[in-house]
């Protein structure tokens, strides 16, 4: 097959008008050249942070680091250019773009200690943020057994194929996947009062989380239930096993891998949402920082619950990744 | 309805339709079974072959008319048809065999749990069986390393290990591939041989001619023609018959 | 005791399934239905306590009686020879009876419902505020959108580089925008960064944290994409002296996007839903909006409107969402065969 058929006739046609030109960005020459422009531009052109008008600032540096992006992409993407080069472009480019970072921002870098992690401020309060940590972790396991028993059983009554049934379980499962989990647990604190529910902050959380992502557990259900082939439940029907033993021994055995990927990453999700329910007055952590925040005036609260969230949550998420592309090599 | 165990009438089958929506696909098939009979299912393709025989364990439901098995009306309202499903062995085009056991396994689920013989008696059964069709030392493989052949002859194992009194087979060997034919009509060959009552919709008219007792025609959701293999095959007296005979033979 | 004769030699075991076949379960028969209903009724009527919060004994009936009726139901509703349209019935009839109960023993305010939470007058006073909102849930949404795809697409062209100092940095930036929650983000973006004289107004925050989140979610999706080209693409290209920067600009593209665009899509989905978020740090968005008017008018009717905006807004889009990824799966099907 003629290789040059693969490509489309845009490309095509470039190369048949350049047909030199692509190796003149690769030639040393250019790429000095073209270096120095760079430097010169950043030398000459990049403006004081104070001095210029927006418009100028923004465009000025957008059209540096285009160059600079430009630049070490063109090197890197060699497949031609030692490695040792390409390892040095790479730490220039990091470095160049802290360096922006570092001249724009503003930041006054000095405060960083003194604000962020300022852990004096914060001596005799790790209780707090500790104990609101507790209540993160309680709200998320709760709430995913929750949606895990909502999701399961929606799941189940729509295989049971009740027309009715399935419609207003079809209603549920569309409603609360496409409302926002914010919207969902702000109505339900603020509106049920009127019709005489008056559920408190962490119940409403865990009813929330749990309807929500109970919607999303019954699809991953439902994709896997379905994953077992029809085949399979007709020979077990005819075998003469009845309909909960062949969910139970045919069914869930094989649909369990399929389902445990999707199940998983619901879970981190709704621990991410936990933080959502400081907005409707559960203790946890997020909520917990922000009145240190407001009684020291001081942001390493913030600053350490956010730590926090990623130590517990950066470990789970590489997890989730790893059984989900386990799954995706067995299935094929 | 007789009231004796065992009879000798195992299936009667009296104005069986069925639609599907719009599509009359049975219309009023009236057919019997004798014990120990083997009876060939043929027909074109979409004339209803194995709706029919998939209606007669219920795995598709009839829109009407009446089927006994052994005397027992299926249709009959809070009729406990797995009881009745037991009596039947089922033998698929695509195997169905359960990827998640073994094929020993695979042989002892049903008996275990629904006929609740002991785990010991299972396997020594199953052994038995896997043993009869040719497959005593893959008692512990999964069906994925198994050839299309050996996983037919599997399946049959398993329906065999209810000890049913009727087997169905729907197009056994439709699926597999030219040079595993053989093993398994060899097993369906002895199973007729031994006596067991056989429904079999298949296209493999070396193996009904040699073992059938009766053929059934079916098309356009009728029983066009029926009778034994040298009557079908050799002096067919509807053209329809003789149409399709000469299209495949 | 291996029986290898299937026929005959076992006696059957239809004849117990014969001996029940005149036997009609009780709880099947109509006359057992009809007095159960009739009991449920007289029930209902008479022994239930009057309005208003029951005291113990009267919590006891209630329940007893709902129990009752649950249960009369699902007797009903799991014999499968009653009609689809009877079972149907059952179920708005258990609907209904279950409101009545609700309505007759809560303590909300039911004759002012339509006054709390449909109040017109009260929407009308509230709306310009609301569709300002809407506004600027669609400007964030599609701000963060044009921020995230851009940022996403660097890091993936980046990333499939392959040098490894930037492989690190980029994998960091993924791993940590991935496991933030949106809503710590935003609050330190904007309460913290202020303190280091970095000063964003609140919708700068806001679309900042959505669009460096989001920007995570493309990256890994583009970088899918680039992976999904088959190799044999690459050898055409090399072949003709295309260099990497080229292949990828005219060749892996074009066909990444199509691969790209159904996961692409479900993430803007989801970011928009989470503008939502942004009411957290006090921009007017859609909730905030309703949130401000309902304390402002002293009525919920504003939060139940943004509500019901929020759904008509987002449930067409997640559906679609959820054809784009199907017929996806659909056509990578297809192209295997």
């Amino acid at each position: 097959m003629n290789p040059k058929a693969a490509l489309p006739d845009a490309a095509q046609k470039f190369l048949r008008t350049h047909p030199a030109w692509f190796k003149l960005v690769r030639r040393p020459v250019f790429l000095a050249v073209s270096l120095v422009v760079v430097v010169a531009y950043a030398l000459l052109m990049l403006p004081d942070r104070q001095a210029a008008s927006p418009a100028w600032l923004y465009s000025s540096i957008g059209l540096f680091l285009l160059l600079v992006l430009g630049w070490s992409g063109n090197v890197l993407a060699d497949k031609d250019k030692p490695e040792i080069l390409k390892l040095a472009v790479s730490l220039a480019l990091i470095a160049v773009l802290g360096w922006l970072f570092y001249r724009y921002s503003g930041a006054q870098w000095g405060r960083l200690v003194e604000f962020f992690f300022n852990w004096k401020k914060l001596k005799g309060n790790w209780w707090i943020l500790r104990d609101g940590l507790g209540v993160t972790l309680m709200l998320a396991l709760i709430s995913a057994a929750g949606s895990i028993l909502v999701g399961l059983a929606v799941a189940i009554l729509r295989a049971y194929q009740s027309r009715t049934l399935d419609l207003f379980l079809k209603i549920y499962v569309d409603v609360f996947r496409s409302a926002p989990m914010i919207v969902i647990m702000v109505v339900l604190f603020f509106a049920l009062p009127y019709v005489g529910i008056s559920l408190g902050s962490i119940l409403t959380t865990v009813v929330a989380l749990s309807l929500g992502y109970g919607a999303y557990a019954s699809e991953s259900f439902r994709a896997g239930i379905e994953s077992v082939h029809s085949g399979q439940i007709e020979a077990a029907r005819s075998l003469g096993l009845s309909r909960w033993q062949t969910i139970r021994m045919i069914i869930l055995p094989q649909a369990t891998p399929v389902v445990i990927p999707p199940l998983t990453g619901n879970m981190v999700s709704m621990l991410k949402d936990t933080a959502v329910a400081s907005l409707v007055a559960a203790p946890e952590l997020l909520k917990r920082a922000r009145e240190l925040y407001t009684s020291k005036t001081n942001p390493t609260a913030l600053v350490a619950a956010a730590l926090i969230y990623l130590v517990v949550l950066i470990p789970l998420v590489r997890v989730v990744n790893l059984l989900e592309k386990r799954y995706n090599k067995g299935s094929q | 309805m007789n009231a004796t165990s065992t009879t000798d009438q195992m299936i009667e089958v009296v104005d069986l339709h069925k639609h599907f929506k719009d599509l009359h696909v049975l219309k009023g098939v009236n057919t019997s079974v004798t014990r120990s009979e083997v009876v060939a299912i043929m027909g074109p393709s979409g004339g209803g072959k194995s709706t029919f025989l998939r209606c007669l364990n219920r795995l598709e439901e009839p829109s009407s008319g009446h089927i006994f098995i052994e005397g027992v009306d299926i249709m009959a309202p809070y009729i406990d048809i797995n009881k009745v499903r037991t009596e039947i062995g089922m033998v698929f085009q695509s195997f169905n065999l359960f990827p998640h056991l073994t094929a020993l396994e695979n042989v002892k689920l049903a008996p275990m749990h629904v006929r609740r013989i002991s785990a010991q008696e299972a396997t020594e059964r199953g052994r038995a069986l896997l043993e009869k069709v040719g497959l005593k030392d893959k008692a512990h493989a999964y069906p994925e390393k198994l050839s299309g052949g050996q996983q037919q002859r599997v399946a049959i194992a398993r329906a065999l290990a209810m000890q049913p009194q009727i087997m169905f087979f729907d197009e056994p060997t439709s699926a597999l591939d030219p040079e595993m034919i053989g093993e398994v009509l060899d097993v369906m060959r002895a199973m007729a041989r031994e006596g067991m009552t056989m429904l079999v919709v298949s296209h493999e008219m070396g193996f009904i001619r040699e073992a059938a007792d009766r053929v059934l025609f079916l098309a356009d959701g009728q029983i066009v023609e029926e009778g034994t293999p040298a009557q079908i095959f050799g002096d067919s007296k509807q053209a329809r018959t003789q149409d399709f005979l000469s299209k495949i033979l | 005791m291996a029986d290898s004769r299937s026929t005959g030699s076992t006696p059957s075991r239809l004849a117990d399934v014969r001996a029940r076949m005149v036997h009609i379960p009780l709880i099947r028969r109509h006359q057992f239905v009809f007095s159960f209903l009739a009991v449920l009724v007289a029930y209902g009527l008479f022994l239930l306590p009057g309005g208003g919060t029951p005291g113990l004994l009267g919590w006891v009936a209630v329940i007893a009686f709902t129990l009752l009726c649950l249960a009369w139901a699902v007797i009903l509703l799991t014999d499968e020879l009653k009609p689809e349209f009877l079972k149907t019935i059952i179920v708005f009839v258990l609907l209904i009876v279950g409101g009545w109960l609700y309505y007759r023993y809560s303590t909300g305010r039911w004759s002012e419902m339509t006054h709390l939470f449909f109040n017109l007058t009260i929407i009308q006073k509230a709306l310009p505020t609301l569709i300002r909102g809407f506004w600027t849930t669609l400007l964030m949404a599609a701000s963060a959108a044009v921020m995230s795809t851009i940022l996403g697409l660097l890091l993936a062209v980046f990333r499939s580089f392959g040098s490894p100092v930037l492989n690190l940095f980029i994998v960091a930036y993924v791993d940590f925008f991935r496991s933030m929650p949106i809503i710590v983000l935003m609050m330190v973006i904007y309460y913290a960064l202020p303190f280091l004289n970095i000063r964003l107004s609140a919708i700068m925050s806001g679309i900042l944290a959505l669009g460096l989140n989001s920007s995570a979610y493309v990256s890994e999706i583009f970088r899918a994409g680039f992976l999904s080209i088959k190799k044999g693409q690459f050898d055409a290209a090399h072949a003709l002296g295309l260099t990497p920067m080229q292949t990828m600009r005219l060749v892996l593209l074009p066909q990444a996007i199509r691969v790209v665009l159904p996961p692409l899509v479900g993430n803007y989905v989801a970011s928009a839903k989470d503008t939502a978020l942004a009411s957290a740090i006090s921009i007017i968005e859609l909730l905030k909006a309703g949130l401000s008017q309902k304390s402002l008018l002293a009525n919920p009717s504003p939060l139940i409107f943004s509500a019901v905006l929020y759904l008509v807004m987002f449930v067409p889009l997640t559906r679609m969402s959820g054809l784009l990824e199907r017929k996806m799966k659909a056509g990578v099907r297809q192209v295997r065969l």
